[in-house]
């Protein structure tokens, strides 16, 4: 049956005039800002200079460093975003909504900033480390970055393991007490192994971050170092774009393996976990003996969370941190003066990213749902691409591609809005080909059947229907968008300052109220311009439960 | 339906009104500094009142990143002045041919010291900033004074075990101050393998920023001991703002010059020269000395309020030139061995 | 109005031939079913109809047209799908109206034909609803109405009515055969339920691994199925292996039966002899039951070793001759036997199968 339908999906569409045009548009736009830049970023350097590696000690060095923090990382993160989903899947957890919330915070927070936070509350003079518990320790290195990183990307894998904890029939669960299993029989013999496939997509989505996370480690790494930052001082310190591409582009093999790995063989089990839809039976009460443990868990985590924000507000409203606790506005000022106009372009920017991450990704999504012949799988591949890219390989890959003809784009803000868009099509185009999994064919056909074209069909069905997926595109490009730094950095044009680039420059400067209160301000517009967004599509069509 | 799809039409006209022409506006200057965000705004509205142009600023303390965007940006340049930043940043960018040379008529009366300008017109030095030691006073009152120990007044006491692990330096890679700090050595200890003997043993005490402020702020928060750093800035960012450090100018010390330049095929080369002209002029170079406490290159600008002034200060015999040429070879040097 | 013929269609999927060599005859306004159990490719062929699938191979003509290479929307055909395929974010109204303003047909004719295809479905007043508020049955007839209203030549129904609970189903199946009678459509009808295709068609066509097996009127298929699967999947029967005896005499077992083997001779196109192997196919009902042996032929002793009480009938599991006879004895009343009993087969009632068809 199957088969069939994806034949009768194909048939239909074959010689839709308007697909064909919507199938070579997109697949021009992908080539274009997809593939154009990983191949110049690539061919820069000569051939010499990638021989070259083997020979550079700092660059094996930094190998070695990257991959060990990914391993230390990912694992941590992994296990700590287990728990914390697994407890939030529990419905008698006390606060579990408040606590599914708290998860999300690290999400939307800028970098830089949140490393920062870290060594107000837990370096050598940290509230927490020397103030309240009276220790002496160095949060620069490895184990200061292990802890940020844990603590930063535990939300990606509580994430992904939730939704998959979440698809686990609660039916499965009375089935096996039924049979006579204890908690934690039922937990090793029934939850654990169903999550499995969610636990090892989890883990690669947090190792590709790691290996390419370049804000914490280059406040916290010390003098570790890393691949993702090694880019940055090529160019920062030895104004070596060749090695910085060299340095990116070494980047990119751990985090393009990875990532096959995660599609070939993870992503596959996965779906069959995800799809199959959730009963609304509530699960069955958790014994104290496992609730309680749980909730202290997530409580510790949450707390983590909370210290940082709790640092950044802080800091934005005292004079000096640590020092002079006064109440003042002045950092207030200061960064509106320098920053406010950056707040708005930031808005601006990461609205049209989003929104054009969503439509591409959605059409994309919808153009390739058949993946039976070889130019849809390559538009899939191409669509999916950009997530085993690190911020900085993107970063330099436009700075690289778009500065000369045939297309010109530096100095205009599009250069970093299309950057942006591009970098995020795989959020988007992952969720609208799951949203498209949810939605039987047989729907598309009707329409077909009643007369309506390729286009049609797209624009009166799944549009609709996939605003759910549209929306949580939206929301997650358009936080990370306003948040980025990595491709900013390159990108960011005079004319259209973005809040972050500020941000970075007031930390440059020293000014890390000014800094702060600014993070504050961004964060604040990011929640209200999240929140606004679900409302406006939520209400764009009424009545129906978002898929 | 429709109503989303208009409104979703609607935000996306306008993001893309965020756009418009790149480079349309004649009377337009657009300047890349490395300079702090005050500095900068300072000094370009004055630039506005004087000339009558406007400017735009892309502004980041991280001049080898700007020199970086100059050099991607060579087929269609971006901007038109290269502001602040070591000429160790600008030289580089000179050699290959992404600067304009240009004799700008207020040389003469600026009376710069033969060091401060490029003899071809390729960048003009308007500040000077001198390298210093800082320590964490509370800190080292604390932990220190009581062992016996005496603040550090010379560069060989940053390589006192008692400091071991809270020294901290600007990355002589990433930084323009950790690279004169570099070659300061050189220069003091007489020979480069010497200079590198005792780099490696100042490595062990000690941990690199990536970028220069870090380590002021490190200080300031008593994360770290001590440190070196820009003595302007050590002021500005710690002293000034109430933190316990103490700023000490070593005898040895070397400067940096930092410079301006224009670049070359920018959209406003006519605009770029009277930037030039004006950076000669006793406005910004004091406006420098008034927020960033830089010393003046001009000898009739007075030394920034607090500082001591230049001509107390001893140097180092520094080569600049050779500094330069040597620079790129140095840094590699330095990550083979160091790796830090 | 317009006929369906389908000549020698042919289509594979991969290395397996979903529909192999199938030729159809849909008279103008006839019901015409295509019954099989899944996997027959009875969906396959009504897709082809339909214009989602072109055909490998063979013909495909409605009226006098061929239609291999039409788009399924220029076909005059209308489908209503097993999930009903309803635009979940569309209304009723909307959901109906679909096909016509995909036909630009003016706002105020839109209006007047859903209302009209409502009530001709009676589900007037729920026009404003969504799909997901409105019962199965209701949303049957939503899909059923956006089919209509389309006014197409053939409807084509893809299992409409498996979604449905029991007693609807039979309800909603005569309304449609209703429906069809009163409007004249020519409807091609998709099930696998052969009590549903015996209740509503005027012709079956029977499918099993892609082929045609047989094609008949309701009357047809049920009492001379043409092969052993025809007679297996529709209805219930007794297969029993006999041995010719001689003329219309065969013999199971120790038991010897007398049965017009003429008849089927004739339309196996030769003659029973004595020596040749034939299948008797019984329907439970061609048996009956008695309690004391009747002074008749074809009776014989045997045993119920299970009964099973179903309201209008009686099914019995009955030994006898080495064999367990299925027997449904109508209106049993308050009584439900057991022990031993005396079977009689009622000649007329016997279809016979040749070995080679029982092979098939």
């Amino acid at each position: 049956m199957r088969i069939t339908n994806h034949e009768s999906r194909f048939t239909l569409r074959m010689g839709d005039p308007g697909l064909l045009a919507a199938f070579i548009a997109v697949g021009a736009v992908l080539l274009g800002f997809v593939l154009y830049p990983t191949l110049r970023v690539i061919s820069y350097p000569a051939l010499a200079d990638y021989v070259a590696v083997p020979h550079n000690a700092r660059w094996i060095a930094a190998t070695r460093n990257s991959l060990m923090m990914m391993l230390l990382s990912t694992a941590s993160a992994t296990l700590v975003g287990f728990l914390y989903a697994y407890a939030t899947s529990r419905g008698d957890l006390p606060g579990r909504r408040a606590f599914q919330m708290l998860s999300l915070l690290p999400l939307f927070a800028p970098p830089f900033m949140v490393a920062f936070a870290y060594i107000l509350m837990f370096g050598r003079q940290g509230l927490i480390t020397k103030t309240l518990l009276g220790l002496d320790v160095n949060i620069f290195g490895w184990q200061g970055l292990w802890l940020v990183q844990t603590v930063a990307f535990f939300p990606y894998a509580a994430l992904i393991i939730g939704q998959v904890l979440d698809a686990i029939n609660p039916t499965l669960e009375y089935a096996a007490r039924d049979l006579g299993a204890g908690e934690w029989t039922l937990f090793r013999t029934v939850t654990a192994p169903l999550a499995r496939p969610g636990l090892a997509a989890a883990m690669l989505i947090v190792a590709i971050t790691v290996l390419a996370d370049f804000g914490n480690a280059i406040v916290i790494a010390g003098n570790l170092p890393l691949l993702a930052t090694e880019a940055w001082f090529r160019i920062e310190g030895l104004a070596d774009l060749s090695g910085a591409a060299v340095v990116v582009s070494l980047l990119l093999v751990p985090t393009a393996g990875l990532f096959i790995l995660e599609r070939v063989w993870v992503s596959r089990r996965l779906y069959t976990a995800i799809t199959g839809r959730g009963s609304r039976l509530a699960r069955p009460a958790t014994p104290w003996y496992f609730l309680w443990p749980l909730t202290a868990i997530c409580t510790v985590v949450a707390l983590f969370v909370l210290l940082v924000y709790a640092a950044v507000l802080a800091g934005a409203f005292a004079r000096t941190w640590g020092y002079n606790w006064t109440l003042t506005l002045d950092h207030w000022r200061l960064a509106m003066a320098q920053g406010g106009g950056q707040l708005v372009n930031s808005v601006k920017v990461g609205t049209g990213s989003a929104l054009l991450t969503s439509a591409i990704a959605l059409v994309a999504a919808f153009l390739t749902s058949r993946r039976q012949y070889r130019v849809e799988r390559a538009l899939d591949l191409l669509a999916v691409l950009p997530a085993a890219m690190p911020g900085v390989f993107i970063g330099i890959g436009f700075l690289l591609a778009f500065n000369q003809p045939p297309l010109v784009l530096g100095g205009t803000p599009w250069i970093l809005i299309l950057a942006l868009t591009f970098w995020h099509i795989p959020f988007g185009y992952q969720a609208a080909v799951a949203g498209l999994k949810q939605i039987d064919r047989s729907i598309e056909e009707a329409a077909a059947d009643l007369g309506a074209s390729g286009l049609r069909v797209l624009i009166d069905i799944y549009l609709p229907l996939l605003r759910g997926p549209f929306t949580a595109s939206f929301v997650t490009s358009f936080i990370r968008a306003v948040t980025n730094l990595s491709i900013v950095v390159f990108l960011v044009t005079p004319r259209n300052l973005v809040a972050t680039y500020s941000i970075l420059s007031m930390i440059s400067g020293g000014f890390w109220g000014a800094a702060a209160a600014l993070t504050t301000a961004l964060l604040g517009i990011t929640f209200v311009a999240v929140g606004g967004a679900r409302l406006a599509i939520a209400r764009g069509l009424r009545g129906l439960p978002v898929g | 339906m429709r109503r989303l799809s208009a409104l979703l039409i609607l935000i996306l006209a306008a993001t893309l009104s965020v756009g418009g022409g790149a480079s349309a506006q004649g009377g337009t200057v657009v300047v890349y500094s490395a300079l702090d965000a005050t500095v900068t705004s300072e000094v370009l509205k004055a630039f506005e009142r004087a000339s009558g142009l406007k400017t735009e600023a892309l502004t980041l303390a991280a001049a080898g990143t700007l020199a970086t965007r100059i050099r991607a940006e060579k087929v269609r340049p971006q901007a038109d002045i290269f502001m602040g930043g070591s000429a160790d940043f600008h030289a580089p960018l000179a050699r290959e041919g992404l600067l304009d040379a240009y004799a700008s008529p207020r040389l003469a009366e600026a009376k710069l010291a033969r060091e401060f300008y490029n003899a071809d017109g390729y960048w003009y030095g308007w500040y000077i900033g001198a390298l210093a030691i800082m320590y964490n006073r509370d800190r080292f009152e604390r932990e220190m004074t009581p062992q016996g120990v005496k603040p550090p007044a010379a560069w060989d006491d940053l390589l006192n075990p008692a400091f071991k692990g809270q020294v901290v330096l600007p990355s002589p890679v990433t930084t323009g101050g950790g690279f004169i700090f570099m070659a300061t050595q050189i220069f003091r200890l007489g020979s480069e393998d010497r200079a590198f003997d005792w780099l490696k043993r100042l490595a062990q005490n000690a941990m690199f920023t990536p970028t220069a402020p870090a380590g002021i702020t490190l200080v300031a928060r008593g994360e770290a001991l001590v440190g070196m750093n820009w003595g302007h800035d050590i002021r500005a960012m710690a002293v000034n703002q109430g933190f316990p450090v103490e700023l000490v100018f070593p005898s040895e010390t070397a400067t940096e010059i930092g410079a301006v330049s224009i670049v070359k095929g920018g959209p406003n080369p006519e605009g770029a020269r009277r930037f030039v002209d004006f950076m000669l002029g006793r406005v910004p170079q004091d406006i420098n000395a008034k927020y960033g406490l830089r010393y003046p290159t001009r000898t009739d600008a007075p030394a920034p309020l607090g500082m001591p002034v230049l001509g107390t200060l001893k140097f180092v015999n520094y080569n600049r030139q050779w500094a330069i040429e040597n620079m790129q070879r140095l840094r590699e040097r330095w990550q083979k061995e160091i790796g830090k | 109005m317009a006929e369906v013929r389908l000549v020698e269609v042919s289509k594979r999927f991969g290395s397996l031939p979903a529909v192999d060599r199938v030729s159809l005859d849909v008279p103008e306004g006839s019901f015409y079913t295509l019954l099989g159990p899944s996997g027959c490719g009875k969906t396959t062929t009504l897709r082809i109809v339909a214009g989602f699938y072109p055909p490998d191979r063979g013909d495909v003509f409605i009226g006098a047209r061929r239609v291999n290479d039409l788009p399924p929307h220029l076909r005059q055909t209308a489908m209503v799908f097993q999930e009903y395929a309803l635009f979940p974010h569309m209304t009723v109204f909307e959901n109906v109206a679909y096909g016509l303003r995909m036909r630009r047909v003016g706002e105020r004719d839109v209006v007047r034909r859903v209302a009209a295809a409502l009530s001709l479905v009676g589900l007037s007043g729920v026009e404003r609803t969504f799909p997901a508020r409105l019962s199965g049955g209701q949303q049957q007839r939503v899909a059923l109405a956006r089919a209509l209203v389309v006014e197409p030549e053939v409807l084509l129904l893809d299992e409409p009515l498996s979604n449905l609970d029991a007693k609807l189903r039979v309800r909603v199946r005569t309304e449609i055969r209703l429906l069809q009678r009163q409007l004249g459509k020519t409807v091609l009808y998709v099930t696998h339920d052969q009590e549903e295709a015996l209740a509503v068609s005027d012709r079956i066509a029977v499918m099993d691994r892609g082929r045609v097996q047989q094609i008949g009127t309701p009357v047809e298929i049920y009492h001379h199925p043409a092969n052993r699967f025809v007679a297996d999947f529709v209805g219930l029967a007794n297969f029993v292996e006999a041995d010719v005896a001689g003329p219309d005499v065969v013999r199971i077992g120790g038991v010897t039966l007398r049965v017009p083997l003429n008849r089927t001779a004739h339309e196996m196109g030769r003659g029973g002899a004595a020596g040749d192997r034939v299948t008797l196919v019984l329907r439970p009902e061609a048996i009956r039951l008695h309690r004391a042996p009747p002074q008749m032929d074809n009776v014989f002793p045997g045993r119920i070793t299970t009964a099973s009480f179903l309201g209008t009938l009686a099914r019995y599991w009955v030994q006898a001759g080495g064999i367990t006879w299925v027997v449904d004895v109508p209106s049993p009343g308050e009584t439900v036997y057991g022990g031993e009993v005396f079977l009689e087969i009622q000649p007329d009632r016997v279809h016979v199968l040749r070995e080679s068809e029982d092979q098939k």
